[in-house]
């Protein structure tokens, strides 16, 4: 089904590009207002079982989406009331130890979970389009949270919270708010994730998918709405790349993610960005050189 | 029996008390949450398989190039990754989450490593050292329990003697504090945090040669649930704490334990979890909190 190409892209690609895409908007988001949290992971795997024994009992597809969504928005209030008063690297913490007490108990709550296995064969299925258009609705979403009052809302947030609390912005509020956005992007990405691949394991609860995640958002960057996309798209594109490297191929990654954690903490937003402005540089300089020639002939 | 369960506890705290101390130190004197820790853990005891391949080799060298090995590639992440990102990155906030993805995925390599290493599977050590039992009136313990414990026990107490009565200690408490004022005193900070990244693999690293002479298996994904366990360790005695990591990591294995003994074993697993979470509500800075200028 390959499009070939210097890419080599295909649909399963695709599909699964999007519906990664979903969860890196969750923990983009956390990120964003300064929240170490990567509640959504937990939601990718709680939320994926919960649409999969829906879907397994034969419920539509958009209801079974709908009901995902609500029960990851509930889940994560419940998590924001006890986890929202930590800090950084303690919340960090306790999401991940969330993510991995979901695993184990993908593995031991056997009467939900295929026997601790996964479940497998989904009687429905999602359609790229209708992936595309959720991508897109869940990219404009952030894109307009990215303008006017609540950008700057956000933006003072991850900047500093004591200062976001004196001009009277309630912190806690809004970072509950984010968390359970975060959460309910978490449960959307899994429901789409099981729909797009009829495949849910324990294994989508574990470190892999935490490392993935992580590394989608440091290489697309969090300075702007598209760079969970891009992130996204080299993280399920780049094993198919490297596959060269062989069995070193993780250890390919893991270097080249180390060096744009270092190196380039902006991103692939921040390289975007730098061309841009360096094209615009050119364009103005094109049209101002003359001048300059002007003022040169005039001081000979 | 009880006695036997005992017996597990108290060798199973004796590890996790090295892993726990060594990750404690870096969070609390660097801020650095290492979350390759577990994998430098097994990396030693996979450098210890690969050692034995051939021939068997005495425990106390093993222990010795585990924590070495273990302490060199912990010593090669600060200065590869952290010391690089706490330079570039513009406040303390955005280099601690460049460290904790760094520390990621820099795990996630040595894993791919070590799977490779033991063709993912479950392999063994091979050493000199015969275990023998002892029959203390109905106790049964083995040479290699007693190793176990007085190593831990003997790094413990020295890893806590030099923070507390040392000068390398007193600069240790006092990047913990402030590492712009530790500086403007004359300490090099340099130096300060490379050495305690490196005491924190070598523990690690004896940890994991240690577990997995005594489970008789070494596996690639072996540091994973042992750095859960450990973030529960942590958080019970405190971050940075290096005496309430060991009574943390006693509880904890005792916990665990007294699950086993119940017939709950699959979720003795789950525990862990259960304490972070309940801890981080309730006690978040642990169960016997002190001011973090008293820490280490």
């Amino acid at each position: 089904m390959g499009f070939g190409g210097p890419l080599n892209l295909s649909i399963p690609l695709i599909d699964s590009f999007l519906a990664f895409s979903i969860l890196s908007y969750s923990v983009y988001l956390s990120l964003r207002v300064g929240m170490f949290s990567v509640i959504g992971v937990v939601f990718w795997a709680a939320g994926g079982y919960f649409s999969a024994n829906l879907l397994v009992h034969g419920w539509n597809v958009a209801f079974a989406i709908l009901l995902t969504i609500v029960f990851s928005c509930i889940g994560g209030a419940m998590c924001a009331a006890a986890l929202v008063r930590l800090r950084r690297l303690y919340l960090g913490m306790a999401t991940f130890a969330l993510v991995l007490l979901v695993g184990i108990l993908s593995q031991d709550a056997i009467t939900y979970t295929g026997n601790g296995v996964g479940l497998f064969g989904m009687p429905a299925k999602i359609s790229t389009v209708a992936l595309m258009i959720i991508v897109a609705v869940v990219a404009l979403t952030i894109w307009l949270s990215e303008l006017g009052m609540i950008n700057r809302t956000l933006e003072a947030l991850r900047l500093d919270e004591e200062l976001t609390s004196s001009v009277g912005i309630s912190v806690t509020k809004w970072r509950m708010y984010c968390f359970i956005f975060s959460a309910g992007l978490g449960g959307l990405a899994g429901a789409v994730n099981v729909l797009q691949s009829s495949v849910i394991t324990p294994d989508a609860a574990g470190f892999s998918t935490i490392v993935n995640v992580l590394e989608a958002v440091v290489i697309g960057g969090t300075g702007a709405w598209y760079g969970p996309l891009l992130g996204s798209f080299v993280i399920i594109w780049l094993p198919g790349v490297l596959t060269s490297f062989g069995e070193w191929e993780t250890v390919a990654q893991s270097l080249i993610v180390i060096v744009i954690v270092i190196y380039f903490p902006s991103g692939a937003v921040g390289l975007v960005r730098r061309v841009v402005s360096w094209v615009k540089r050119r364009s103005t300089r094109s049209r101002v050189e003359p001048l300059a020639n002007e003022q040169d002939l005039a001081k000979q | 029996m009880v006695v036997a369960y005992i017996e597990d506890a108290v060798v199973l705290a004796g590890v996790y008390t090295l892993f726990s101390i060594g990750l404690s130190l870096a969070w609390g004197v660097l801020d650095v949450l290492n979350l390759a820790h577990g994998a430098i853990f097994m990396s030693a005891a996979v450098v210890a398989y690969v050692l034995t391949m051939h021939t068997s080799l005495p425990l106390p060298l093993l222990v010795l190039v585990g924590g070495i090995v273990s302490g060199v590639l912990a010593l090669l992440l600060e200065i590869g990754a952290f010391e690089p990102l706490r330079r570039r990155s513009e406040n303390a906030r955005s280099a601690e989450l460049g460290i904790v993805i760094a520390s990621v995925v820099a795990g996630a390599a040595l894993e791919a490593i070590a799977q490779h290493e033991t063709s993912g599977n479950t392999v063994a050590i091979k050493t000199t050292f015969v275990v023998h039992t002892f029959d203390l009136g109905g106790l049964l313990i083995t040479n290699l329990d007693i190793v176990i414990v007085g190593v831990a026990i003997g790094l413990t107490v020295l890893v806590a003697w030099i923070a507390a009565r040392t000068s390398l200690g007193r600069s240790m408490r006092a990047l913990a504090v402030d590492p712009y004022i530790c500086g403007l005193l004359g300490i090099s900070t340099t130096f300060v945090s490379r050495l305690t990244l490196c005491i924190s693999g070598f523990l690690a690293g004896t940890a994991g040669v240690l577990l997995g002479v005594y489970v008789n298996g070494v596996s690639a994904g072996m540091g994973d649930q042992l750095l859960l366990k450990a973030f529960a360790i942590v958080v019970l005695g405190g971050v940075g704490s290096i005496w309430g990591a060991a009574l943390g990591a006693l509880l904890l294995a005792s916990t665990e334990t007294i699950a086993v003994a119940l017939g709950a074993a699959p979720y003795s697993d789950a525990i862990a979890f259960v304490i972070i979470l309940f801890l981080l509500m309730v006690r978040p800075r642990g169960l016997f909190p002190t001011p973090s200028w008293q820490r280490t």
